[in-house]
Formats: C-alpha cells, structure tokens, sequence
C-alpha cells in the first residue's frame, strides 16, 4: 500500500500491563510502543502467550481482572485511553473502537435472538430508535453475505453455524461503523475450509467503509495474505514492525527470520508457527537484557546484559535487536 | 491387551490411588488455610463430635446425669436458666442443658445411620443400574426418579407413621427417602469408570462380574457418595429433628432436640428456654455440617456450586 | 416438538401419581401386621376396627384390593378422617386454599428478595457485601424452619407484641369466599380491615416459610450470576459499551435468571415440607395443620391422603416449572 495516507489514528507507547497473579506479576505487556495508520490492516503476530491478545484488550482498556495498565498511553484521535473515566470509555467502545473474539459461538449470549442483541448495540451506541436499528442491523447482515437476514435475526446463536455465527459477529463489529477493529485470532475456531473466506471479508468490508483493522493471530500465511503492515511480538515486546512485503522478503530480528524459516513463500498458508529451539520465557521472571537471548543464535554479551532499543534499520522498518545498532 | 499389561494396570492403578489420596489431603489442608467458614464448620463438628463419643462412654460427667431419662424434681418445675441450671429446667423439672448436650449424641448417631442406610441402599441400585445396564437401569432409573418427584420428606412422614413412633421408625422412614440422590451419583460414576482401562483389565484376567463390580468399581463409584453423604448429614440431623417435632420421632422421656421442642412448645410463650436451646443446638450442628460441605464442594466439585440440595421443614 | 414434550412431562405426572398411590398402597397394606388398627385409629373400639377391615377388603385377595384401593382413589373415598369424622378428600379440599395463600406468598418473598440479593453478591463477589449475605445464606439453610417459626412467634407476637401470634385473620372479619384467598378476596369485596388483618396474620408465617428457600436462591442465583460473568457474552457487551444498566437488567438477569427458574419448582417442595410445622405453630387453617395434627394424633387416613394430595401439587408444579423453562430457554432439546 505506498499510496496509503499516512496519519496516525493510533499511537501506543511505552505500555505496561501485568497480570497480578497468585504466583507473581505476570508482565505480559512490558514497554510496547506501536503506531497504527488509518484505514490499514495491521497483523500483530506471535506465539501464544506472547501477550498480544492483552495489548488488543488494553486498547480498548479493558484488561481483564486481574491484570491491569500500569503505565504508558495509548493515545486515539488526542484522547489518552489510559486517562478516560469509564463513561467516556463506554462512549468509544463499540462506536470507535470494538473487537471480535476467536470463538463466535461464546460471543453471543445463548438466551437471545442474534437480531435483538444486535439491535440493542446500535441503539445504544447509534442512538438511533428501534426501527432505524433494525434497518441497520438488516444491511450489515446482507453486507456479510448471509442468505436470509431476516430470519437470521430471529434465531438464537445455537441454531447457526460457526462460520454463519463469525459474519454474525463481523456484522455487529461493522454495524457501527467504528474507525477501528481489533480481531482476536477471529478464524481460529472455524472450520480450516471456511476461514480464508471469513478473513477476506472482513478485510474487504474494514476497506469499504474506511475501517483500521489489527489482526491479532499466529497464522503467518493469513498475515502475507490480507495484511499490510505487521508487527512481530516476543514475550511482551514488540520487536520487528514494518511493511508485509518488508518483512516478509527481509526479515531482520532473527525470531522472526525462525518464524519464517519454514515459509518458502509468502502465499503459502502455513498452519502455526514452525518451532524455534528453547522455551518461551515465563513473563513472571523475564530473562534480563534481550529476552530472546536465551533462544537467540546470535546473543552476544550486551544482549544478555541490555535491552537493545527499537532500531529503524530500514526506512519504516524498525527491529528490537543489537545486530543492527549504528556502532 | 495381553495378561501382562492388564497386571501392570492393575498395579500402577493401586499406586495411582495413593497419589491421589494425597493429593486430596493436601488440598484440603489448602481449603482450610484459606477458608475461616470451613474452619469453622470443622471445629463446631469436631466439637459436636467429642461430646457425643464423651455421652457414649462417660454420661455420668454430665452435670446431671440422671435427667437424661424421664427423672422427676418437683420442686424445679419450669425453673428458669439460673448458675446451677444455665439453660432453666423443663415440665419434669429437668436440667434442659444435660438433656440437650445427650441430644448432641441421639442426633448425630441417629443421622449418620440414615445416611448409611440411605446410602448402602442407594449404592447397590446405582451400581446394578450402572453396571448391568439396559432395561434393569432404565427400569432402576425410572423409579429413582420418581421418587426424586415426591417431597421426601413428606413422604419419610408417611412411612414413619405406618411404621410407628420411635426413632428407630423414623431413621428408616428417612432412609427410605434418602437413596435415590446417591443412586444417582453412584450410577454415573459407575459409567464413568466401566470403560476404563483397568476394569477391561480385570476382564482380561478373569474376574467374575460380581468380583468386577465390589472389587474394581465400587471403590471408585463410592468415593464421591461417601463424600456426599458425610455432608448430607446436616440435612439428616435436620429432617429428624423435624420428625420428632411431628411425634414421629424419638418418643419422650428420649433427648431428642426435635422432640423436646415439640413437648416445650406447650409451654411458651412463658417457658421459652425449654424449646430455645434445642433448637440452637440444631441450628448449630447444620451449620457445622454445612459450613463444612460448602468449602469441601468448592473444592472437589465446582457443578455443586450450583444446586444445593437441601431437606428442612 | 414443544407439543410433544409437554406430552411426555404431563405423562410422567400420571406415572408418578401413579407411583404414589402404589406406595401408599403398600404403606398401608402390606407393611403393617393388621391394616385395619391403623386405619382405625389408636383409641378405635372393636366394631371400629372391624368395620376398617372391611372398609380395606381385608377379607379379599391382595390383588383384587389394590384394584379396590383405586377404584376408592379414583372416586375420591379416601376414607374418613379419625379426627374430624369427616371425609378426608372434603377435608383437604377445604384447606387447599389457606395453604396455597401461605406456600405462594413465602414462594413470592423467596424469589423477591432472594433473586436481587444473590445478583448483588454475584457482581459484587469476594466483597464484604457477598461475606455477609453469604453468611447469612448458609445459616438460613441450617435454621430448622419450625424453630426459627416458634422463635419469631416468640419475639415478634409475645414479647414484642407488634403481630398476631396465630390465626390466618381476626375473628368475624373473613372476607366473602371467592377464591378462598383472602388477600384477593379482600381487595375484589374492597373489604380493608379483612386485607388488614390477613396480611398482619400472614407475615410471619410466610417469613418463617421463606426462609430457606430465600437462602437457597441467594446461594443458586450467586452462583448462577459468577457463572454468567465468566463467559465470553458478557465480554462482547462490555467491549461494545453497553451500558452496565443493560447488561445488569437484561442481559445477565436473564441468563443468571433460567437457572434459578429450575429450583423454584425444588423449592416449592421445601415450602410443602415446611407448610407442616409452620402451619401448626401459627396454628393456620390449611393442609399442613391438618397434617401435622393427624401426626400427632396417628390419624392415619389423613395423613396418606395429605400425603398424596401434596405429591401430587408437588408434581405437578415442578412440570409446570419445566414447561416454563422450555419456553423460556431456547436452548432446551426436547
């Protein structure tokens, strides 16, 4: 995407956020910094546990208990998240900014038809009357492409399928029109055949109304096939951000080169994440100074020692790694 | 599988048990570091506990033996709670404490037989239901869950008067009620381990069904009952006492909490320590037994967090 | 699909009456050595106790008097009470209503009180609030309810003097028998004092009655409401910005709700159980009365034709319940 308007609708830096667990603070998000431009789609990937589903929910601040931010800003259109009583949250959750979950199934409550809960969101946050809603609710329905929204929406969630339940889900996150979505991992639960298709249209549908997409998933063929810019998480940090093709072609930070190592090429669907020797760090006690030192083929002295900082090795290219610092 | 494995199951299975005895015991000393109720309900039934082996094996250290039965003192008719009598005297003029730390014992005898027999009952149905499966289980079944649709209790009322008054009528009128929730239990953990691996075993080398069903299953299907059934015993103290406030239980001169409510009730408003400290003392052993059951249900099964199953009048 | 459920619930109250009338069938001929004395009752004279014996057809074969035992069941003879001499069927018929007024009342202040409270300690889990009515919740389930009935009796009618101690309403002031409730009766006959008077009669028993099952809600509704919050539903309408009204009063009541429809109809058979000896402290006209004196006095007629009347109510409440349910959530599979 060069001819990508380049203003930043979203702009984290130096975000903390710890879990405190009965065994100890669990530090899942330690010194994240990331932009996200309008109108892009952003994967966020990385192993799980790596914290990256924790970031999507700080953004809309709602780390679930007992985690919490602890520090750093995550600034929206000049408002501080991290600042905003509850009641200005409320008021851009789900109108600015929503998210859609892995399984579609545990994302509607079972007890109600599809069509009232989603008509009680974009009366809620629309303000629109119940009538008005209904049309709404009708069109995002036909926008996903399901046969039928009328009925639909007289159904419970039981009654459809999951691939049926995610456009469901994606219609209610778009129904709003909101500037940004976050989507945890949103094919994960479906069946293999189908999730292509769910992804690109939700993609296809955030470009038609103008919405920013973060993509958080493990899936390093859906991120080659529907991303442009991704950003590469280990143990609470990022560590490589930059363009698709850039890190794809060139990867700098040697995690991601392992992540990629078995890709030949980047239009190949690959199932997960190919194993990289060593264990994941536990995020309770963090190795000091680079925290993929211990898995790293190349860790030198420093990276035992200190943290090397975001470097742009590249023009839009940034890596956390001291291969690449300017001696 | 050959006779060889099926003997290292059978072995690995008996060490696996021991692991997890542990384990158990070790969790329940975790609940009770972090749960002051459960703590509690375990010191009120330890308490209750002593008092009634102490009323089985030395009632002459109570402060007045003698009025455990029906003993007669005119001239302390109705005396109210006083140093020498802290809980009064009652219509005979007998000390209402004695009477009702004897009760400790009556009732809690009384109840834990209930729920054996309740139990012993309830075993046998579930796991011939369990095991022998088809028409015998759906039959078994059919009929636990109607007597699931009848109030137990009313119905314990019933048998318990065709029966007669006694207690010992009433301990089997309640049993009677008690099986089907343990038959129920029993069953599924009897389906639940049919499969396994160590009961093919035991095939495999052999054993006869009746030694399969006592020797391989029940262990493992009574382990939960068992559990389940220590806890019920709240309930069981409860519904007796509630018998014998009926008529229909223990029959007087007997120290039964349930009766002497029943007899004191003629003589309120004025006389009300007669029919109070029983009724404490009630409340007191099913609060023990519940505390207790709440923190233990907690922990070894979160589905009981939900229904509660509770008998009270 | 639904018709055929409910086929299936309204044929298992039929076997279950049936299964009742079998048992007291076999309670009151097989089990004991001479029917008859039973029947009769402990003071009966000799003609009396032959005259049962006729009455039972202890003179025919076993089968031919269980036929009998129906035939009677079916025709509504259900023998005649020792005690009031009267036909047991006409007597229990009379005080079904008193009962009803008394079992839904305490049902009504049960679910009232206990469906907000245990939602409060639900949200507002491991807080001081849920400790408390946590507490709280645990000793109404140990309380036995004919104590706690003496007790209130006790303070609330003797010593302190603010209610009446017996009696369903004040002499002379029962209102016209329309439905045989008087609260309703009161207000359709527009008739103050007699709503007055019942209503004062009928706080404590109800309280003493509501007790338990108020206990159980609160611990079932908790329960329900943790459960409710931790599923990912409750998540897409917090990151959606609902209002916390909404999700409080609509979504989660819901949800937290159908569960604890499922232990209304259990706890209406607590409430028949309790019924007996509350209603013979507060010495209330109904069923429970009736019973709990027939115990006292081993007027067996009425005790088995209370018993099955009450297994019957019982039975058919908690099919109703589950019809209910069946409507209410659309998950249920026939």
């Amino acid at each position: 995407m060069e001819n990508l308007k380049k203003s930043i609708l979203l702009s984290i830096r130096n975000l903390h956020v710890y879990y405190y667990t009965p065994d100890g603070v669990v530090k899942a998000v330690s010194g994240v910094d990331l932009d996200v431009y309008h109108g892009e789609i952003l994967a966020l990937v990385g192993e799980s546990g790596c914290g990256k589903t924790t970031l999507g929910y700080s953004i809309l601040n709602l780390v679930p208990p007992p985690g919490r931010i602890v520090s750093g800003s995550i600034i929206f259109e000049g408002r501080d998240l991290t600042r905003l009583s509850r009641k200005e949250l409320d008021e851009i959750r789900g109108k600015e900014i929503t998210m859609i979950f892995q399984d579609p199934m545990a994302s509607l409550n079972p007890v109600f038809r599809i069509g009232d809960q989603m008509i009680d969101v974009v009366v809620h946050k629309l303000r629109v009357d119940k009538a008005e809603a209904r049309k709404i609710v009708l069109n995002a329905l036909k926008a996903v492409r399901l046969p039928n929204p009328e009925e639909i929406m007289h159904r419970y969630p039981h009654e459809l399928s999951g691939g049926m339940l995610q456009r469901v889900v994606i219609a209610m996150a778009i129904s709003t029109k909101p500037k940004l979505v976050i989507a945890d991992e949103p094919t994960t639960a479906l069946d293999v055949t189908i999730q292509a298709a769910i992804l690109k249209l939700l993609v296809e549908l955030a470009r038609e109304i103008n919405t920013t997409v973060i993509l958080i998933t493990h899936n390093m063929g859906v991120v080659a096939e529907v991303a442009d810019r991704v950003a590469v998480m280990y143990a609470g940090h990022i560590i490589e951000v930059g363009n698709v093709f850039d890190v794809f072609s060139k990867p700098l930070h040697p995690y991601t080169k392992g992540l990629l190592s078995c890709v030949p090429r980047v239009d190949i669907e690959v199932e997960a994440l190919p194993t990289i020797g060593g264990d994941v760090p536990s995020l309770i006690n963090p190795p000091p100074g680079c925290r993929f030192h211990p898995r790293c083929p190349y860790a030198s002295e420093k990276c035992r020692r200190e943290e090397p900082p975001m470097i742009e090795a590249e023009p839009d290219h940034f890596v956390k790694c001291w291969l690449y610092a300017k001696r | 599988m050959t006779y060889a494995s099926a003997k290292l199951v059978m072995k690995e299975l008996s060490r696996a048990r021991i692991r997890k005895l542990k384990m158990e015991l070790r969790y329940a000393l975790i609940l009770l570091k972090r749960s002051p109720l459960t703590l509690a309900g375990l010191i009120i039934i330890g308490t209750l506990s002593v008092i009634a082996l102490i009323c089985t094996i030395a009632p002459q250290i109570l402060p007045y033996p003698e009025d455990i039965g029906s003993a007669t003192h005119p001239e302390l008719l109705h005396c109210p709670p006083s140093p020498e009598h802290p809980f009064g005297c009652d219509y005979l003029g007998r000390d209402v404490l004695t009477r009702v730390i004897y009760g400790t014992k009556i009732s809690l005898y009384a109840g834990a037989l209930v729920v054996l027999l309740g139990l012993s009952l309830g075993t046998l149905i579930g796991l011939i239901a369990g095991y022998v499966g088809g028409i015998v289980d759906d039959v078994l079944m059919r009929i636990t869950d109607a007597f699931l649709s009848i109030p137990g209790l009313v119905l314990a009322l019933a048998i318990a008067a065709t029966l007669g008054r006694g207690l010992m009528n009433a301990i089997i009128a309640l049993a009677v009620t008690w099986w089907p929730w343990y038959a129920r239990l029993v069953r599924s953990c009897t389906l639940a381990v049919k499969n396994e691996l160590f009961v093919l075993a035991a095939r495999i080398m052999g054993a006869r069904s009746i030694v399969i069903m006592l020797k391989h299953i029940l262990p493992n299907a009574l382990g939960p009952a068992i559990i389940n059934a220590t806890l019920d015993l709240g309930f069981a103290i409860l519904a007796l006492a509630s018998l014998g406030f009926l008529g229909l239980g223990a029959t007087p001169p007997t120290p039964e909490w349930g009766a002497m409510i029943s007899e004191a009730r003629k003589y309120l408003p004025n006389m009300w320590w007669e029919a109070t400290f029983p009724g404490l003392m009630i409340f007191l052993a099913v609060l023990g037994f519940n505390l207790l059951g709440d923190g233990l249900r907690d922990l070894l099964d979160p589905k009981f967090r939900r229904g509660a199953r509770v008998w009270r009048i | 699909m639904l018709a055929a459920y409910i086929l299936k619930r309204v044929a298992w109250i039929f076997f279950v009456i049936f299964v009742v009338v079998t048992i007291t069938y076999v309670l009151t001929m097989v089990i004991p050595a001479n029917p008859a004395l039973l029947w009769a009752g402990p003071h009966a004279t000799k003609e009396q106790i032959e005259k049962a014996a006729k009455y039972l057809g202890l003179d025919k074969p076993p089968f031919e008097r269980y036929l009998m035992y129906w035939r009677r069941f079916l025709t509504g003879d259900w023998g005649l009470s020792i005690h009031t001499k009267r036909p047991v069927l006409a007597d229990l018929a009379k005080r079904i209503p008193a009962t009803m007024e008394l079992g839904l009342s305490a049902m009504i202040i049960a679910i009232a009180l206990g469906v907000p409270l245990g939602i409060l300690c639900g949200v507002r889990y491991e807080t001081w609030v849920d400790h408390v009515l946590r507490i709280f919740s645990l000793a109404g389930v140990a309380l036995p309810t004919f104590w706690l009935a003496i007790m209130m009796q006790l303070v609330f009618s003797y010593w302190l003097g603010i209610l009446p101690s017996t009696g369903r309403i004040d002499p002379g002031l029962a209102p016209k028998t329309i439905t045989g409730f008087y609260i309703i009766d009161s207000i359709l006959t527009n008739n103050i004092p007699a709503l007055i008077s019942s209503l004062k009669h009928l706080v404590l028993p109800a309280l003493a009655l509501a007790t338990g099952p108020l206990a159980i809600i609160v611990r079932v509704t908790r329960a329900a409401v943790l459960d409710v919050l931790s599923r990912e539903h409750v998540k897409t309408l917090l990151v959606y910005g609902m209002p916390r009204r909404v999700i409080l009063m609509k979504y989660i009541a819901k949800s937290a709700g159908l569960p604890v429809v499922t232990v209304i109809g259990l706890e209406f058979g607590y409430v028949l159980a309790g019924d007996f000896v509350v209603e013979l402290v507060f010495d209330w006209p109904g069923l429970g009365r009736y019973a709990a004196e027939a115990c006292l006095t081993l007027d067996y007629p009425a005790i088995m034709g209370t018993v099955i009347v009450v297994a019957i109510i019982y039975v058919v409440v908690n099919t109703l319940v589950d019809i209910v349910y069946a409507f209410l959530d659309p998950r249920i599979r026939y």
